[in-house]
């Protein structure tokens, strides 16, 4: 390990350097849709610039692969940054990496690396930093502010640069591996086993679309909703998904799904069925 | 006027530099109370005002995206209701709740914006311009990603906090609730496009099987993802063993 660590060259330290910078911008232009493709794509761009230099067409495709729903903790994705631009440049030597397996090694990772930072930010040192600064501010004292910066602003910027370089080199020396071994075949396949898994999982904590309609039966009525969790939970919010996900591939525009979605939100609260 | 410009500038201001650090550091009520306080000439009462915003809205933080509240307008505004207004500062706390949920709606009706940009953001990408991509990141961030939250702000102020929870209060409740309905379904969107890149048939078992964990025995993050990482070591390694042997077998063929 600390041999690689010595490896890397002054390029790589630089690219690393200008990855953790963009980074910061992580959750800029986040929003419902695709939460922080934008951000993670902009933040991989000084990689894809080295790699992809002068290949309109290949810089097109990283572009494409990576501008694509993410939904990850802005301070510990630096990981998943790290990683991926292993995975890149790998792609770039023309090892055999597909496209596929980068999307699913980030759709795997994302959730995890956000599990993780939520709990260590949001929920700890937030809440640490808070309760201590709650405490100064109601006395009146800037003092509080203060301490909540340091403690849960400062730890969040501070962790990236290692991160980045940890999963950057974990990528590259894992990978190196496998590809002297030939086994980059049975990885891709294990990646999408991973992708598919995590995200059948993702359909069901990101989405809760449930209905209030009661079904009469003389005097007792019973609530539709506990009827449908008995047989499958969430059983709405996969339907929801696989009907967005035939309209994308009918290529109806997100705008229109959008749109769609909240004519079809009022409507459906209008009646009272949602 | 002067103060609604001022109050709606700071609230972009901060938004835009917490946003430079992915941070969500400088929106919390207990940073952002001082902030407001200071551009509205009561520090005071904005340090204290903060801390007790924060005491409330420390539970309600935006994890996976979906916040109950928006903590940052409703600081914004209260605080400025606060100070300008004379009201006291427990009729502020109070007055945090609609404003902090009624704020919240802001996300999901500018949300059409929002697909209409993204297309930008595809075109530049699918022309291989990152130069141009970078910039629009910069652009969009800067100008859209709260442009609607800052005239709220703005409206917000200049019109007072009555005139705000009466106008609310007027709109028929089924748009409100229409509104977080439609709120529930947009994540389908994202994983929508991400199923469309990497879903294959012969895979849709493992998909299943990760649903069924979440939905019915309601395992968490972390514990799916161990249990997906083992399912894809266990194929890994069998696919593996399979290619060893393949190779070892072709090797006693030729010799």
């Amino acid at each position: 390990m600390t041999q690689v660590v010595k490896g890397l060259t002054p390029q790589e330290k630089k690219t690393l350097f200008r990855i953790t910078m963009r980074s910061n911008l992580m959750n800029g232009s986040m929003q419902a849709i695709k939460r922080q493709a934008m951000g993670f794509t902009y933040a991989l761009i000084p990689a894809l610039a080295d790699l992809y230099k002068g290949d309109k067409k290949k810089m097109a495709e990283a572009l494409q692969r990576h501008d694509t729903f993410i939904n990850t903790h802005a301070s510990f994705g630096a990981f998943l940054l790290g990683l991926v631009y292993a995975l890149e440049k790998q792609k770039a030597e023309g090892k055999p990496v597909s496209s596929e397996m980068i999307t699913n090694i980030k759709a795997s990772l994302m959730g995890p690396l956000a599990g993780i930072g939520d709990s260590i930010f949001h929920i700890t040192l937030r809440v640490i930093g808070a309760g201590i600064g709650i405490n100064f501010a109601l006395e009146g004292n800037i003092v509080g502010a203060l301490i909540f910066l340091l403690i849960y602003g400062g730890t969040f910027l501070a962790i990236k640069y290692p991160l980045l370089k940890a999963g950057y080199t974990l990528g590259t020396n894992y990978l190196k591996d496998l590809f002297e071994k030939g086994l980059v075949q049975s990885l891709t396949k294990a990646a999408s086993i991973l992708g598919l898994m995590m995200v059948g999982g993702l359909v069901s904590s990101l989405m809760n679309v449930t209905t209030p309609l009661a079904i009469k039966f003389g005097e007792t009525s019973v609530a539709l909703q506990t009827m449908l969790d008995q047989i499958v939970p969430e059983a709405l919010s996969i339907i929801t998904v696989f009907v967005v996900y035939k309209l994308i591939k009918r290529k109806v525009s997100i705008t229109m799904i959008a749109f769609g979605m909240i004519v079809f939100g009022i409507a459906m609260s209008f009646l009272k069925i949602m | 006027m002067t103060t609604a410009l001022i109050v709606a500038f700071t609230y972009w201001l901060v938004y835009w530099i917490d946003e430079s650090f992915s941070w969500q550091a400088l929106v919390r009520p207990i940073v952002a109370g001082p902030i407001f306080g200071l551009v509205l000439g009561d520090v005071k009462t904005g340090i204290i005002l903060g801390g007790m915003l924060e005491a409330i809205y420390m539970g309600v933080v935006s994890i996976g995206g979906g916040a109950p509240a928006d903590a940052y307008v409703a600081t914004a505004l209260v605080v400025t209701y606060v100070i300008q207004g004379g009201i006291s500062l427990e009729a502020g706390v109070a007055l945090s709740f609609p404003i902090g949920t009624l704020a919240r709606n802001i996300n999901t009706l500018v949300l059409p914006m929002h697909a209409y940009l993204i297309r930008w953001f595809e075109k530049f990408a699918a022309a291989g311009d990152y130069k141009s991509y970078s910039f629009l990141q910069q652009i969009y961030r800067i100008v859209f990603s709260r442009l609607f939250h800052t005239i709220v702000i703005f409206l917000g102020v200049w019109l007072g906090g009555d005139a705000v929870v009466s106008f609310f209060n007027v709109l028929p409740p089924y748009i409100l609730k229409g509104l977080t309905v439609a709120g529930a379904l947009f994540p389908a969107v994202g994983l929508g496009i991400l199923l469309t890149m990497i879903y294959k048939k012969e895979l849709t078992g493992f998909m299943i099987i990760g649903f069924v964990l979440v939905a019915y025995l309601g395992i968490g993050t972390m514990g799916i993802a161990l249990i997906a990482g083992a399912t894809a070591l266990i194929f890994y390694f069998i696919d593996a063993e399979k290619k060893a042997n393949a190779s070892s077998s072709k090797g006693e063929e030729l010799f």
